[in-house]
């Protein structure tokens, strides 16, 4: 089972965009749905959206969550880590303080003869 | 040419000798030899042949010129080695004139060539041939450790490992005691700083500069720093002006000032540091709410303690749920499982947040005892794993020690430090609680590390330090036989 942000990235409901309450039928539909829209090259199966952002889907990744879902020890684990509403957006990160040598382009090694310029 | 034929045919080789054996007289420079009886030698060879060479020109022989610009350049060879030399990646020439140092490098002016060489080797296009060249030697010499460490890191920012580079070199930052040579300190103090200010991080370019070793140049970058962070006493616009016209590079540093002037010199209060989890708006369910909690910490950029903490205070409320744990267990029986759905899901969010604390270096303290709140969980399972690998990291030590498997001096320095490194995330990570059970687990295997470098592998200057360490250590947990023996070792010196 995958740890930190995959726990929820590969997510076998997500990538299926299903919800716990689906049933055996659905996630099969569910999945075949995908496999021949990724077989096809329908642009929007490419990508699907998790608590901690979109992330690209691709046929193997169907699969396994086909795979995971058919046992009911990874079904069980899909569940507990699904969450219902996507997290909100990240707080915004704290403003730079002041200057930013590294943003302003300034190689201080280089300025003090350290390194070539 | 002017002048009788006598004159040349004995002045000149006079003059040849004479500099060749002020030369010599550089390279025999020893910190045994305080005050510096080699050098005041060759300066009493130099301004012979200097006041030699002076009345021979005046007589109108221009042979005499040279052996002028030699007593010049051997007179002031760190000086001209760094101005010319260095920047135009000569790195043979400056080692060669480098070794003669005999006011700036007198203590190790073998280790001075070699950072003259890996400094020049910064500058070369090619660099494989003078990293060839400087690396055997580097291995080689151990007069004063200082400069062969800082030629050694220098070698592998040479390389584009800054990683190594930054060990290396900031380990001679931190040398307790007296550091011989000082320029080697000096110098270092300067890259840590701009390498610091490279990367935007003014509170290290502090840090570092905060104990006055470096160079004028490192003295102004840590106003700039100061300046930059508010922190008081914050130099004003004439303050950083003064001190950049001071420098002698301060045409190349001019860009660095207008960016610090445009920074307001007003003291600024440190921000407290801003959490990345905050509490759902809405009231959910328990469960729902603290997996969103959860989502939203791991895809934080930088979690604080507090984030860690709120996650865990909330998985604590879900899980005493008794609804809750009723629906999950009622939930794994419907599909036919066979794990524990609590277990599982407790396992799965202590693994998380322990491995987000090692990742981002988030302090956590202690675990209250008795406690079994999910945070008092992640407190125990991250005490055990560091305390864990840094026994792994100390029995591999101490195995090599026993069985006498030496590396080159720069590995096993390199080898302490990461040991060092790991001694203290353990205690940064799992609280001053850890700090006696690491101090027990590292003690044995890098006081025999030690011994064995002072006893039979003559690096005194390293196995001195590591003691000097490891007596710290014993001093801040209180340890008295750790402290005497090692008291002990510290006052064999090196």
């Amino acid at each position: 089972m995958a740890a930190g942000a995959d726990r929820f990235a590969d997510n076998p409901l997500f990538v299926l965009e299903l919800t716990p309450a689906a049933t055996r039928a659905e996630v099969e539909r569910a999945g075949q749905k995908l496999l021949a829209m990724l077989a096809v090259g329908v642009r929007e199966a490419g990508c699907y959206a998790t608590p901690v952002g979109v992330r690209a889907r691709t046929e193997t990744l169907v699969r396994e969550a086909m795979a995971q879902l058919r046992d009911p020890n990874g079904r069980l684990r899909a569940e507990l880590w699904w969450l219902a509403a996507p997290a909100a957006d990240e707080p915004a990160a704290a403003p730079p303080l002041g200057v930013s040598a590294e943003s302003d382009g300034l190689d201080v090694l280089a300025l003090l003869g350290w390194s070539a310029r | 040419m002017s002048g009788s034929p006598a004159c040349f045919v004995i002045g000149i080789p006079w003059m040849f000798w004479a500099v060749m054996a002020a030369w010599m007289l550089g390279r025999l420079n020893r910190e045994e030899t305080r005050p510096g009886l080699f050098c005041l030698a060759q300066w009493a060879v130099l301004i012979v042949v200097a006041i030699a060479a002076v009345g021979r020109v005046a007589t109108g022989d221009v042979a005499a010129i040279g052996p002028l610009v030699c007593v010049g350049v051997l007179a002031f060879p760190w000086p001209i080695a760094r101005r010319w030399l260095i920047p135009r990646g000569h790195w043979r020439a400056a080692a060669a004139l480098v070794r003669s140092s005999g006011w700036v490098w007198f203590d190790d002016n073998h280790g001075g060539s070699l950072v003259a060489a890996a400094m020049a080797a910064l500058h070369v296009r090619d660099r494989g041939r003078a990293i060839t060249w400087i690396e055997p030697r580097c291995d080689n010499s151990d007069v004063g450790a200082a400069a062969s460490l800082l030629a050694r890191g220098l070698l592998a920012e040479a390389r584009a490992d800054r990683a190594a580079a930054r060990a290396w070199i900031r380990s001679v930052v931190e040398f307790e005691g007296e550091i011989r040579p000082r320029h080697a300190r000096e110098l270092a103090v300067e890259w840590c700083a701009a390498e610091a200010a490279s990367r935007g991080d003014w509170a290290g370019v502090l840090e570092v500069t905060g104990e006055g070793h470096g160079t004028a140049n490192s003295q102004w970058l840590g106003l700039v720093a100061r300046r930059v962070l508010g922190t008081s006493p914050a130099p004003d616009d004439e303050g950083l002006r003064a001190g950049w016209r001071r420098l002698r590079d301060r045409d190349r540093l001019a860009p660095l000032l207008e960016c610090a002037l445009a920074v307001s010199s007003e003291h600024r209060e440190e921000a407290p540091p801003r959490t990345c989890v905050e509490p759902p708006r809405h009231a959910e369910e328990p469960w729902q709410s603290a997996l969103q909690l959860h989502a939203r910490l791991l895809a934080a950029a930088s979690p604080l303690a507090a984030d860690i903490l709120a996650v865990g205070a909330a998985w604590d409320r879900a899980l005493s749920e008794t609804t809750v744990e009723r629906e999950l267990r009622g939930r794994a029986a419907a599909l036919g499982s066979n794990v524990d759905p609590i277990a599982t899901a407790r396992s799965d969010i202590e693994r998380d947040l322990v491995d987000l604390a090692l990742r981002y270096r988030v302090a956590l303290g202690s675990p209250r005892s008795g406690s079994d709140a999910m945070i008092d969980c992640v407190r125990r399972r991250l005490r055990s794993y560091v305390l864990d690998r840094l026994e792994i990291s100390a029995d591999a030590l101490a195995t090599r020690v026993k069985l006498e498997r030496g590396l080159p001096i720069h590995e096993e320095w390199r080898q302490w430090l990461l040991l060092r490194d790991e001694f203290d995330s353990a205690v940064a990570l799992a609280g001053e609680g850890v700090r006696r059970t690491a101090f027990d687990i590292v003690h044995s295997p890098a006081t025999a590390l030690a011994a064995w470098l002072w006893n039979h592998r003559g690096h005194k200057v390293y196995a001195h330090q590591m003691f000097r360490w490891l007596l710290r250590q014993a001093d801040l947990v209180d340890d008295d036989d750790a402290r005497r023996l090692q008291r002990r070792n510290v006052d064999c010196g090196y």
